[in-house]
């Protein structure tokens, strides 16, 4: 069964290690939105050696550009904001997790298995939205607190958030070395072989002719 | 008579809005039947949390999905009709409108410099499909702006015509649901394009994500056993809403058909996530105008 957890920023490693899979979390707090090139110029900066602008650590970093307007007062305010598609990031975002020791990322879809084993080392986790629902999230969302980088484009520029309980998210990668899409892989692998026996497919047999990469045979004479 | 730059460039703008914020109805009972089918709590919750998404972005007049995509359009020009000034401008000027009006996020960017316009449009954005249809006195604009979660995902792949092409476009399509999982942001529309060139395929693929109404059959017997037959194996892959476990990964596979080569022929495959922005209207010769796709909106 799984459990529900509401934390307030800064999180620690053990609020994060008690974590499994498939639990809900709402988050409180400044979250940090961040994308492809948010993720490029970060990693570069911590190569190096300078330091950020922003607190990452304190946070959390939400794979997401929002929409954004400028309000009557010439602030900044949410129009919608949801998360994009987090495979982008299993790299970068591996090396900024290990680098700043950060404790959530949230996103959608899933992080490749080399996020898996940094999570599990360093302490941290990775929480799923739902795909889209963008209005929903912005009720969530108490402020703009701050952004960075606008050179990037409004999209990748790094927007400082305070969120208010920010959920339901799902446990997608726990830091026990889990992985939610990793484990669905592998019973969807299982339905996968039957419907090919269904449909009269041999699943090794390739159908395409293109793409594929034939690789040179011997050497050259 | 006849249809005047400033008319096209007020309905397109109009079109952008309504496809930003207000899902197609037919897309809403697509996904009321999902969430009635499933019967899981995990499966259940996906689904509530994007209607009741559609309903916020509803009231609040704002965008449905934060990803406000790039701007495409399909025009059909009816021969009978005439086009006063230049319909390209207005396009361009109604995304620019509608990009801080509505607002859209600032998607376009240059791919080399990656200088963002700021207009969601520049380098041939938007991009127009254009076609004629010939005896009609009217100017059909299908406006999409697409997000590149379930974009990216399209896939093209080549088989020889040795080889059992109904077969492949199976596996092709289910090997690319095996690969994308939850990333397209599940339920998805499917489109398939079978033969055809390595553009036309792609192209009847993706507009075949739009066909009116969502799951409805291709009229070609042949094609239409393969929509059925993909549907089935893809939704039986226990994927669901997002990916984490249902009934509904699918809400339709639309699959298109076009002659292509003896020798080979290229299969593709595109998804469009369940945040469909798409709005149609037609403009006749004398100035009405039809709002086709969202006609409980009205527009002016
Ligand atoms: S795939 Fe569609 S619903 Fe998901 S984030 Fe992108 S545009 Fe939005």
């Amino acid at each position: 069964m799984s459990k529900s957890y509401h934390f307030t920023f800064p999180l620690n490693e053990e609020q994060i290690r008690e974590l499994q899979l498939g639990d809900l979390v709402y988050l409180t707090g400044n979250i940090y939105t961040m994308r492809d090139m948010g993720h490029r110029r970060a990693v570069d900066m911590l190569n190096e050696g300078k330091e950020l602008p922003f607190d990452l650590a304190s946070g959390a970093i939400w794979h997401c550009g929002p929409i954004v307007r400028k309000d009557a007062n010439d602030k900044w305010e949410t129009v919608s904001a949801g998360s994009t598609t987090s495979s982008r990031f299993t790299y970068l975002g591996s090396d900024l997790i290990k680098k700043v020791k950060l404790r959530a990322t949230i996103g959608k879809g899933q992080m490749l298995q080399t996020a898996v084993d940094t999570m599990q080392e360093v302490g941290s986790v990775f929480l799923n939205t739902t795909g889209g629902t963008a209005a929903l999230y912005a009720q969530q969302i108490e402020e703009i607190v701050d952004v960075h980088w606008t050179d990037l484009g409004l999209p990748e520029a790094i927007w400082v958030m305070r969120v208010k309980d920010l959920g339901p998210l799902v446990v997608g990668i726990d830091s026990h070395g889990r992985s939610l899409f990793n484990d669905k892989k592998i019973e969807m692998d299982q339905l996968l072989a039957q419907t090919y026996k269904d449909a009269k497919i041999d699943p090794t047999y390739n159908l395409a002719y293109l793409p594929k990469r034939v690789p040179a045979s011997g050497t050259k004479k | 008579m006849s249809i005047k730059q400033s008319l096209i460039e007020s309905v397109v703008f109009e079109l952008y809005k309504q496809a930003s914020i207000e899902i197609p109805p037919d897309v809403m009972r697509a996904l009321q039947k999902g969430y009635d089918l499933e019967d899981s709590l995990v499966a259940k919750g996906q689904f509530e949390a994007i209607m009741e998404n559609i309903n916020i972005a509803h009231t609040k007049q704002v965008g449905m999905c934060q990803d406000t995509g790039v701007p495409i359009i399909y025009a059909d020009l009816g021969l009978k009709a005439q086009v006063e000034g230049d319909p390209y401008e207005a396009f361009t000027e109604a995304i620019k409108k509608a990009t801080t009006a509505v607002p859209m996020r600032q998607n376009v960017i240059n791919p080399l410099t990656k200088k963002n316009s700021g207009t969601n449009t520049g380098w041939g954005i938007p991009y127009v499909h254009w076609d004629t249809l010939p005896d009609k006195d009217y100017l059909d604009i299908l406006a999409v702006t697409k997000g590149f979660g379930s974009e990216m995902r399209g896939s093209q792949c080549w088989v020889l015509s040795s080889e059992d092409v109904g077969r492949a476009t199976v596996k092709a399509v289910l090997d690319v649901v095996a690969d994308s999982m939850g990333e397209p942001c599940p339920p998805v529309i499917i489109g398939v394009g079978i033969g055809g060139f390595a553009d036309s395929s792609m192209s009847i693929a993706k507009k075949a994500l739009f066909r009116d109404p969502i799951g409805s059959r291709n009229p070609d017997p042949d094609v239409a056993a393969l929509e059925e037959e993909i549907e089935t194996a893809v939704n039986g892959l226990n994927l669901g809403p997002m990916g984490f476990g249902g009934k509904t990964y699918t809400l339709g596979v639309h699959a298109e058909l076009s002659g292509s080569h003896t020798a080979v022929m290229p299969v593709s495959v595109i998804f469009q996530c369940w945040a469909c922005r798409y709005a149609k209207a037609r403009i006749h010769n004398d100035g009405r105008v039809e709002y086709i796709t969202h006609p409980h909106l009205g527009g002016k």
